[in-house]
């Protein structure tokens, strides 16, 4: 029904108190067509409306809360960038330890492969699959540190509880991994 | 209502001097701008969630972000602008994440349309022309997102064209193009309604 009406002309209209130059070449069609007329009957009807319409009242507690919250950076502050610092940092050692722990001689044949041989000694596949299994078991748990760490940086609400138990528990895996690298030698 | 008073586009920003203070850590000006702002971030989060607990919830993380990137505020918009558009991205996100609806930027007449469609027949209060207001504020409730939200900045927050472009980051033509489509859309209510 659109097609041969304005009807965002008229809506801009309306919404600009009907200031007659947004009409432009319309005036015309718009002052003999009674659909635009009654449009724009409707139009005004929303405008009036919607220049009335209130705001939602704010929650009695909302201001107590929110205050709560504008204290809560100096504590971050202190809290939280440790994290977000020393658990990737472990992580990282954690894997760079499971690669050597774990295929020391394989490394140390690879790294002092004889020139001459074919291929270029100091590649991936230049390595044993232990060697190749370290360094994937360690990059995986280098990741998952790194992506647990931003995962609770990220987080704006610190003081939730399912929070600290997603960081114990990340503790605990992170312990886990760590003897079970250790032992698995 | 202080809250009522339209932003002055390209004016001075009026809490540019408590967001200077709070910077240096003043608790004082910090409540003072949580006092002065949170009707908007509440009401915002009320209109894009369409839930009061979440509102309140939101509320409170937009406020800790703000907090957490205030450091970094060099006042290249004023405070308001800022702080409505993290409250919009926030509100979007958390939107997002509860799955309850998705919320398409694109230009959606489709949309529409099947809203439109969709209120034929509904369980809607009867219309009467009295109460003309409160059945159009109900039928903002039932737009799609995008429409409500530019109704909101515009109608309930008083934001500049300008500012709402820079709050959503869209272009001005397609601000006020979705403003006039939320405008023609509650009159098709009107029209529905007076048809039953
Ligand atoms: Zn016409």
């Amino acid at each position: 029904m659109s097609d041969n009406h304005p009807r965002q002309v008229l809506a801009e209209y309306v919404a600009s108190g009907e200031q007659d130059r947004v009409l432009g070449e319309h005036w015309q069609h718009v002052r003999d067509c009674p659909i635009c007329q009654r449009d724009l009957q409707r139009l005004r009807r929303v405008e009036v409306a919607l220049r009335q319409w209130p705001m939602v009242s704010v929650p009695a507690m909302l201001n107590e809360r929110l205050l709560a919250a504008a204290r809560l950076p100096r504590s971050l502050e202190e809290n939280y960038p440790r994290w977000t610092i020393w658990l990737p940092a472990v992580t990282v050692v954690i894997a760079i330890a499971l690669a050597l722990l774990l295929a020391p001689a394989s490394l140390h044949v690879a790294l002092n492969a004889p020139p001459q041989a074919a291929e270029p000694s100091l590649s991936f596949f230049a390595l044993d699959r232990e060697a190749g299994l370290a360094l994937w078991i360690g990059m995986c748990v280098a990741l998952a540190g790194i992506g647990v760490t931003m995962g609770l940086a990220d987080s704006r609400m610190p003081d939730r509880e399912d929070l600290d138990v997603l960081r114990t528990r990340a503790s605990r895996a992170v312990e886990h991994a760590w003897r079970v690298a250790t032992h698995s030698r | 209502m202080p809250l009522r008073t339209r932003l002055q586009p390209g004016g001075s920003d009026p809490l540019a001097e408590l967001v200077e203070r709070a910077k240096l850590g003043d608790g004082d000006a910090l409540g003072q701008i949580v006092q002065r702002t949170q009707q908007w971030v509440y009401n915002l989060g009320y209109r894009i969630l369409r839930n009061r607990q979440e509102a309140e919830d939101l509320a409170q993380e937009v406020y800790v972000r703000v907090w957490r990137a205030l450091p970094g505020f060099r006042g290249d918009s004023k405070f308001t602008t800022w702080l409505h558009s993290i409250a919009t991205h926030a509100s979007l996100n958390r939107l997002r994440s509860l799955r309850r609806e998705s919320v398409a930027w694109a230009d959606s007449d489709e949309m529409l349309e099947h809203l439109l469609d969709s209120q034929q027949g509904s369980e809607s209060e009867p219309y009467v022309e009295s109460q003309d207001k409160e059945f159009i504020w109900q039928q903002v409730d039932r737009l799609p997102r995008k429409y409500a939200l530019v109704l909101t900045l515009f109608y309930q927050h008083e934001l500049s064209y300008q500012e709402i472009t820079e709050v959503l980051g869209l272009p001005l033509g397609t601000v006020k193009a979705q403003l006039n489509r939320a405008r023609l859309a509650l009159a098709d209510c009107l029209r529905e309604a007076n048809a039953e």
